[in-house]
């Protein structure tokens, strides 16, 4: 009798969340979201979003994927895709949340395309360099304590300084439960990482 | 983050961005993405594996007018040729729906795939349909299931089961097919009547499902006995396994939103017979003042419909099920300290450790023995296990509480799964005692006696057994 589950998150390409600009500072999204509007023809704009957000994209991927090279993918086809994009607003869109939105949809496509036989996630590659090898099980390590809404939240909060508001657009939940998730998470790695040492 | 009351610890939070940065900061993917985004003529990036290669969905934004929102049929149809086109499942589904399909299946269909594919979180389980039109307690207990069973194990049901804010919900779509799951081998499909919005979950935290026991210890020593040889029976004599599991969900019904701990109790007549099961359903509505049982009547249909690809009804005109309903909790309604709270049970929960690891593991059965047990075959019984992960980790098998009275020094019970033959050891710290209800493992002094007693009198009696055994076949022309 087999079965199997999976837990479906979005489908190819899909984002539907709908950004407010009051949800973030005005400033700062005024420039990423000229950036994303003109990234499609700019070369030089394309490279500011990847020099800006590389890091939490790539974040976002690990945390999903839990694997170097997904996650890289997850950066590579993040920002291709958002050379594409087409209905984005200037003034009310909030351009770190889509682009993390881009993200999260797709390394959750990754993950099941690439792990749909192998949900073990601690069969996976750290990169080459044997520091990122090292940070990368370190991470592994600690995230692995924690579920999948658990991971995506705190790395949504820790690496790419989202508010509860914007994670909750994100993952489609209250702010709250957002809240909560992030509070909890907290405080297993905390334990775990106390054990650790 | 400035305005969020909650910070965690800024320590650790820092620790984790730096890590992070660290194994990012060898990330150099620019000229791939710059040879992507802004290619020059005949490139070939066949080799990704990964490519855009529809312009106009690559935010996945729903490209419908609020206008067709509100047109049920033409809406849903709508809403998938727009944004299943990159979807391969929704492009074959689309090429054969004109071709064959019956109108009101291909509408559910397609509203099935959009549900799916448009950023909704789905859990999902495979089960036979021989095992879901049987067992259907087991796969969703409260729902029977939506198709016939004709014989054969070679058609499948997929379930998949809506989570909003992390939350089970009893929205439901469930997928009878033959071979791979794609829509050409679609037999039928069936909705529940449960429709959730995104945002329609309330902004609270996750209410607490410890309802305790939830009447499951009053429930077994009512309608259960064990005889002196701490074998289980039901009313009637039966040897019995007895067997109990929790699903918690955030449950829509007639459009009161209830937060549901739905209980079910279950027994499996004596493994001599043939498979025949006997069960109560408790479903108790989670509230601020506390849990209030929601009675489902037998007749009560949570499925919204169930349709074949030619368009007829896929109900099954009669119920396959080997479950028959018994009123385990039907005295919930009264006082239940009244009743007699006998000590001669006990449970334990083999995959209560599993939790999170076990949803790939479909129904299967598990085999308990343990060779301090008063019978000379070992062999306690076996039952099955339900089909979620939540069921399985909060799956109780209760049994008589020989283990506690054994004087083994380390006493065991083997659980023996029949998908993997895992065997699982259970301990006697493993082992919760049902002396009373509430109060698990309490027990005085006096019931110890009178155990130690009691089960001095059981070893006695049957050292007597297998001595008479032995006489009769060393001399049987006595």
């Amino acid at each position: 009798m087999n079965a199997d589950t999976k837990l479906f998150s979005g489908g190819e390409g899909a984002i539907f969340t709908v950004f407010n600009a009051k949800d973030t500072t005005p400033e700062a999204d005024n420039t990423v979201n000229s950036l994303i509007i003109r990234c499609a023809s700019s070369k030089e704009c394309l490279s500011k979003l990847y020099i800006m957000f590389k890091d939490c994209v790539f974040a976002v991927g690990f945390s999903i994927t839990a694997d170097y090279h997904l996650a890289e993918d997850c950066v590579a086809e993040t920002f291709v895709r958002l050379t594409q994009v087409k209905r984005f607003s200037e003034k009310k869109g909030d351009g770190k949340g889509f682009i993390l939105t881009i993200a999260r949809n797709v390394a959750l496509e990754l993950r099941r395309r690439y792990k749909k036989e192998n949900i073990n996630y601690f069969i996976q590659s750290y990169g080459e360099a044997e520091k990122t090898v090292e940070d990368s099980i370190y991470i592994n390590q600690l995230l692995k304590n924690l579920n999948d809404v658990q991971r995506q939240t705190v790395i949504l909060k820790c690496c790419a300084e989202m508010t509860f508001k914007q994670i909750g657009k994100i993952m489609k939940c209250p702010e709250t439960t957002a809240k909560s998730r992030y509070k909890k998470a907290i405080s297993i790695l905390q334990e775990k990482a106390g054990e650790d040492q | 983050m400035k305005n969020d009351k909650f910070n965690g610890d800024r320590q650790f939070e820092e620790m984790l961005k730096n890590k992070m940065k660290e194994i990012s900061s060898n990330v150099d993917v620019f000229d791939k993405i710059s040879e992507r985004a802004f290619p020059e003529k005949d490139s070939d990036f066949s080799d990704s594996e990964f490519t855009v290669s529809d312009l106009e969905n690559v935010t996945g934004k729903h490209l419908v007018s609020p206008f067709f929102k509100w047109v049920a049929l033409a809406a849903v149809l709508v809403i998938c040729v727009v944004t299943l086109p990159f979807s391969s499942f929704g492009q074959q589904f689309f090429t054969d729906m004109s071709r064959r399909y019956d109108p009101a299946y291909n509408e559910l269909v397609a509203e099935f795939i959009s549900e799916t594919a448009n950023g909704s979180e789905y859990i999902i389980y495979d089960v036979s349909l021989k095992d879901y039109a049987q067992k259907d307690v087991l796969v969703t207990p409260l729902y029977r299931c939506p198709f016939e069973y004709r014989g054969g194990e070679a058609v499948r049901v997929r379930i998949f089961t809506k989570v909003i804010g992390n939350r089970l919900t009893n929205q439901m779509y469930a997928v009878e097919y033959t071979d791979e799951f794609k829509a050409s081998n679609f037999i039928a499909i069936a909705e529940s009547k449960a429709k959730f919005k995104e945002d329609e979950v309330p902004e609270t935290e996750e209410p607490s499902f410890d309802v305790g026991n939830a009447g499951l210890s009053e429930a077994v020593n009512l309608y259960f006995v064990r005889d002196e040889f701490f074998t289980v029976h039901d009313k009637d004599g039966n040897n019995t396994m007895v067997a109990s599991f929790t699903e918690n969900k955030l449950f829509k019904l007639d459009n009161n939103m209830l937060d549901l701990s739905v209980n079910t109790l279950y027994a499996r007549k004596s493994k001599d017979k043939d498979e025949m099961y006997t069960y109560d359903i408790l479903a108790l509505d989670i509230t601020d003042k506390g849990a209030e049982r929601y009675n489902f009547s037998d007749k009560t249909e949570l499925w919204a419909r169930s349709i074949n690809v030619d368009g007829s009804s896929a109900f099954p005109e009669k119920r396959a099920t080997l479950f028959e309903k018994n009123g385990y909790f039907s005295f919930w309604a009264v006082n239940s300290s009244q009743f007699k709270k006998d000590d001669y049970f006990s449970y334990f929960m083999p995959f209560e450790k599993s939790k999170g690891k076990m949803a790939d593991r479909g129904i299967f059965s598990v085999d308990i023995s343990s060779d301090q047990y008063l019978s000379s075959d070992k062999e306690i019984g076996t039952i099955d296990v339900p089909l979620s992960d939540e069921g399985k980790a909060s799956m109780r098998i209760y049994i008589g509480n020989f283990l506690a009275l054994s004087s083994f020094s380390d006493p065991t019970i083997n659980v023996k799964a029949s998908d993997n033959n895992e065997n699982i050891i259970m301990r006697s710290n493993d082992v919760k005692w049902m002396a009373g209800t509430a109060e698990e493992g309490n027990d005085t002094e006096d019931q110890a006696t009178q155990q130690k007693n009691e089960q001095e009198e059981n070893e006695a009696s049957l050292e007597r057994r297998q001595s008479e055994i032995e006489q009769t076949t060393v001399n049987p022309t006595w």
